[in-house]
């Protein structure tokens, strides 16, 4: 055994040489500082790919042995630095003075923020989250109404729709999954406010450009709004609402690889009105039914899409007419079908492809005075888009476009005379757009849009452009140019004129400055109307001498603060828009400023969160400088201004449990008055004057009661009792 | 020949009586948690990880010591960029144990570090995300007591909130504690923690 012992000394004596030998300590030191000299406590020091290392004092010093020879590679790595890498000797690793240099995280990139508000997603520039849409004040959960909250656009009390930077409502165009949805707001009755016709729960990303777009998105002269169904829903469950004007009932299924959302909701305006009774006649109230369904599948390298919706409204009215002693009849039946269907996905590490269909067919039925007019509209959107990242700095993205439309309108009279008016019309794009980042400061995009309709004289290049750089952490400016164009309305193509494309320049500057919870947005921009589609007004609303005779401009300045940071449990937000714009257009006989545009727009949003109440309350203010109306005793065209509106709307909801929440609203609760403009009889009375109607919101103030209950078959409760 | 087998032998186990370098290290790092040192803890399990980058040890430490005083931290301007590595540091650990229960509850709990620090902005949206994380948990190991507890005191959090009876909560909380007297890591470096945070909430039962 003595053997065994020498050895086992022989062992311990080789091994404590050689581990001598080979792992031969080497001093590291030095000192880990900021840019700006401050000393950086708890940064690792360490040689790569060995446990030798040491972590920075408080007065960032280090110091450690190793055991490694020849050249190492020395990291230093700390949460909200770059991490630095010295790649030599390490005997010459010693008395470091090392400088971090504050990161730039790769969430936190330039953004080209020109035109485009972000809400729903975590991006940067979220300015609202699916939440914000259904608690603010005022909106009744529809999220065309929540976007009015923001700068850029009007409000429109009378309309409802998207009013953006001095263009009109049919200027903003709305996209689901990137496809065109050619009906996005209910039918209501004249000077009734419509909504938006999808439920905001269904998306997750919505993106709102008030103008510089990128060249994918075409036919819109001043607008798009961007609308992602949510690509992975939560869980499965089932959500029930009841509201004083209808009921919902919502249905998500959630497999491994499918998800299966389907959305009902009827609507009944009798019971509210048969409580608190409006200024209109109504004959037979309001009544629509909507379903939406969402249906998905997820690919190991993609995702698919089906969306579809339907909805049928029907109204009867009897309105007043300016002047005249009896009443007119206004009915109105309409029936609407969307479906789309898109994938997206990667083809290889890196290229993406991204295409969908979409269909839609309306059917538009409306009796006013005993002329009955029945439109029916079909629409087909197909898109496909490439994306190549060819390398990191640069990314191409290319695609091509068709939107088919057929519209036909019969009209018949009393007198049992028909007339028809149809239309077949396609129109054909392609786009191809560039993304550079030419350093992490700095990003542009280069875009080249297309279209050519086959009603429409001659096929249009747009170019586009926008840029940003940062400043600092948080703090960019951006700037944006484009051309943008627009065929006719299907309200004029039908007389078949023979025109060109309307088309508006943008130019748009942007300065943001964002922190954790707070957000300063501000813009300027001027936009020029070119070739806008003038006509005048023949009788029996046929349109004649149909002429790209119109222009216009808009200038104007928009300015959007949020915060929710300094006070605790209140988020709050500022808009403020001003517009100087005129325009000739339509029937105009020279450029004035539109009935729909006023100089000053603003809104005042708060939310506060009580928190031993489990409740939120809501407030919201806007204020609308004078419209502009024309007075046809008046010499000047449109020289007359409403008075300036205001509106003050409250909101409370309460959490009874995780699932339940209680839901009360109360628009315009000081009861202002609020005029949009002046409906003027159309002849003059016997003293030559022709009287007037003011036009208001056909009820004061607005209630509104809901109650939502969400049914979660997710309930892990007692799952301990089958252990 | 025989003698020089013998020497080989003998000199192999001289080695294996040391202690490995990973477990040199991961012993330190504990060491260094039980001083209240987390940074220089949390320095280790990054260096350990970097050396070791096919275990999920030092990645899913790090990722817990990121995350844990977060929760308490005073300061809350690194909140985020922790919870960030953390999470970071949990999608490595994930990548070398796919479907482990103890890497699932790491990832509801970075989330629910995340509802504590901003309940506002994460509340609604990531309550529900960690709640399906501790049921996955749970499906792959239902034995697993960091995984039953981390549902438990969610869901007592939400009861508490709305004034609700806490008895069941309390109650299956004492069940689980059962879970935690039974359970055995896989090794001394293996997630064993939780017990006492059990023992303390139960308090709140009496």
């Amino acid at each position: 055994m003595n053997l065994y012992f020498f050895i086992k000394s022989l062992c311990t004596l080789v091994f404590s040489t050689v581990f001598a030998l080979s792992f031969a300590q080497t001093m590291v030191n030095g000192t880990v500082k900021t840019t700006l000299g401050t000393p950086v406590h708890g940064a690792n020091v360490f040689i790569e790919n060995t446990y030798d290392g040491a972590t920075t004092n408080a007065d960032g010093t280090f110091s450690f042995t190793s055991t490694s020879t020849g050249i190492v590679v020395l990291k230093i790595s700390m949460i909200g630095f770059q991490t630095v890498r010295f790649e030599q000797d390490i005997t010459t690793l010693k008395k470091l003075d090392v400088r971090l240099v504050e990161a730039i995280k790769a969430l936190d990139p330039v953004i080209l923020s020109a035109g485009s508000f972000h809400a729903g997603d975590a991006s940067e520039v979220s300015v609202m989250d699916a939440l914000d849409v259904v608690t603010t004040a005022g909106v009744a959960g529809d999220f065309i109404a929540a976007l009015q909250t923001l700068p850029g656009t009007q409000t429109v009390g009378e309309d409802g729709r998207l009013f953006v930077r001095g263009g009109s409502a049919d200027e903003t165009q709305v996209f689901i999954d990137g496809l065109n949805v050619f009906k996005p707001y209910i039918p209501t009755s004249p000077n009734n406010p419509t909504r938006g016709r999808y439920s905001p729960f269904l998306f997750d990303g919505i993106t709102f450009s008030t103008g510089g777009y990128s060249a994918e998105f075409g036919n819109a002269l001043s607008s798009v709004l961007l609308l992602n169904t949510i690509d992975e829903p939560k869980d499965t469950e089932t959500t029930i609402s009841l509201m004083s004007l209808g009921l919902g009932l919502g249905h998500t299924e959630k497999w491994d690889k499918d998800a299966l959302s389907v959305n009902m909701n009827y609507i009944n305006l009798a019971p509210y009105n048969a409580l608190i009774p409006d200024k209109t006649t109504w004959i037979k109230l309001p009544e629509s039914m909507a379903g939406e369904t969402v249906y998905r599948h997820k690919f190991t390298q993609g995702m698919f899409k089906f969306y579809s919706a339907f909805d049928y409204t029907r109204f009867s009215t009897d309105e007043d007419i300016v002047g005249e002693d009896q009443q007119q009849r206004f009915d109105l039946n309409n029936a609407n079908w969307y479906s789309n269907t898109s994938y997206k996905g990667l083809i290889g590490a890196k290229s993406k492809i991204s295409t969908g269909l979409s269909y839609s067919k309306s059917k538009l039925q409306i009796n006013e005075n005993e002329v009955n007019v029945e439109q029916q509209a079909q629409g087909i959107h197909a898109k496909v888009v490439l994306t190549h990242d060819v390398s990191k700095m640069l990314s191409l993205n290319y695609g091509a476009e068709l939107m088919y439309t057929d519209f036909v309108e019969q009209i018949g009279l009393t007198t049992n005379e028909k007339f028809e008016n149809s239309f077949k019309g396609q129109l054909s794009s392609a786009f191809v757009e560039t993304d550079f980042e030419f350093t992490n400061r700095f990003a542009g995009k280069f875009g080249l849009r297309l279209d050519h309709h086959s009603m429409v004289d001659q096929p249009r290049f747009a170019p586009r452009v926008s840029l940003a750089y940062r400043i600092n952490k948080g703090e960019q400016c951006s700037l944006a140019y484009g051309n943008f164009y627009q065929t006719p309305f299907n309200d004029l193509l039908k007389f078949h004129p023979d025109i060109e494309f309307q088309k508006a320049d943008h130019y748009l500057l942007n300065y943001q400055w964002k922190q954790r919870k707070q957000l300063l947005r501000t813009e300027i921009y001027y936009k020029n109307y070119q070739n806008l589609l003038t006509y005048t007004t023949q009788n029996k609303g046929v349109l004649e001498n149909i002429q790209n005779e119109g222009m216009g401009y808009a200038a104007g300045l928009d300015l959007f603060w949020k915060d929710s940071k300094s006070i605790d449990f209140l988020t709050y937000w500022l808009s403020y828009s001003y517009l100087d714009t005129k325009r000739k257009f339509q029937d105009y006989p020279t450029q004035v400023m539109p009935s729909f545009a006023t100089k000053h727009n603003a809104s005042i949003v708060t939310k506060y969160w009580i928190d031993a109440w489990r409740s939120q309350w809501g407030m919201t203010y806007n204020f609308t400088s004078g419209r502009p109306y024309n007075n046809p005793n008046s010499p000047n065209f449109m020289s007359g201004r409403t008075k300036h509106y205001h509106n003050l709307s409250l909101n409370w909801s309460y959490l009874i449990s995780p699932q339940k929440i209680l839901y009360f609203s109360v628009t315009n609760i000081f009861g202002f008055d609020q005029v949009f403009g002046y409906e003027y009889a159309r002849k003059a009375n016997a003293n030559g004057v022709f009287i007037r109607k003011p036009i208001v919101p056909s009820a004061k103030r607005g209630f509104f009661v809901g109650f939502f209950w969400t049914l979660s078959t997710n309930k892990s409760l007692n799952q301990l009792d089958n252990l | 020949m025989k003698t020089m087998f013998t020497v080989f032998l003998l000199c192999m186990s001289q080695v294996s009586y040391s202690q490995t370098n990973f477990e040199q290290a991961m012993d330190q790092a504990e060491a260094l948690v039980k001083e209240g040192k987390l940074i220089e803890a949390a320095n280790l399990y990054e260096r350990i990880s970097q050396v070791e980058p096919d275990n999920w040890l030092p990645a899913y430490h790090l990722a817990l010591l990121k995350t844990w005083p977060t929760f308490m931290a005073a300061d809350k301007s690194n909140v985020e960029a922790n919870l960030e590595l953390a999470q970071e540091y949990a999608d490595i650990a994930e990548m070398n144990a796919p479907n482990n229960a103890e890497v699932y509850v790491l990832k509801a709990l970075i989330l629910v570090a995340k509802i504590a620090y901003d309940p506002a902005t994460y509340g609604m949206t990531l309550s529900e995300k960690a709640t399906e994380l501790y049921q996955k948990a749970i499906a792959l190991d239902k034995m697993n007591p960091r995984a039953q507890s981390g549902l438990i005191e969610m869901e007592m959090g939400t009861a508490r909130y709305f004034k609700q009876d806490l008895t069941p909560y309390c109650e299956r909380l004492q069940k689980v504690l059962k879970l935690y007297d039974a359970f055995v890591p896989g090794s001394k470096y293996h997630p064993n923690w939780g017990r006492d945070g059990v023992l303390k909430n139960l308090e709140n039962c009496k």
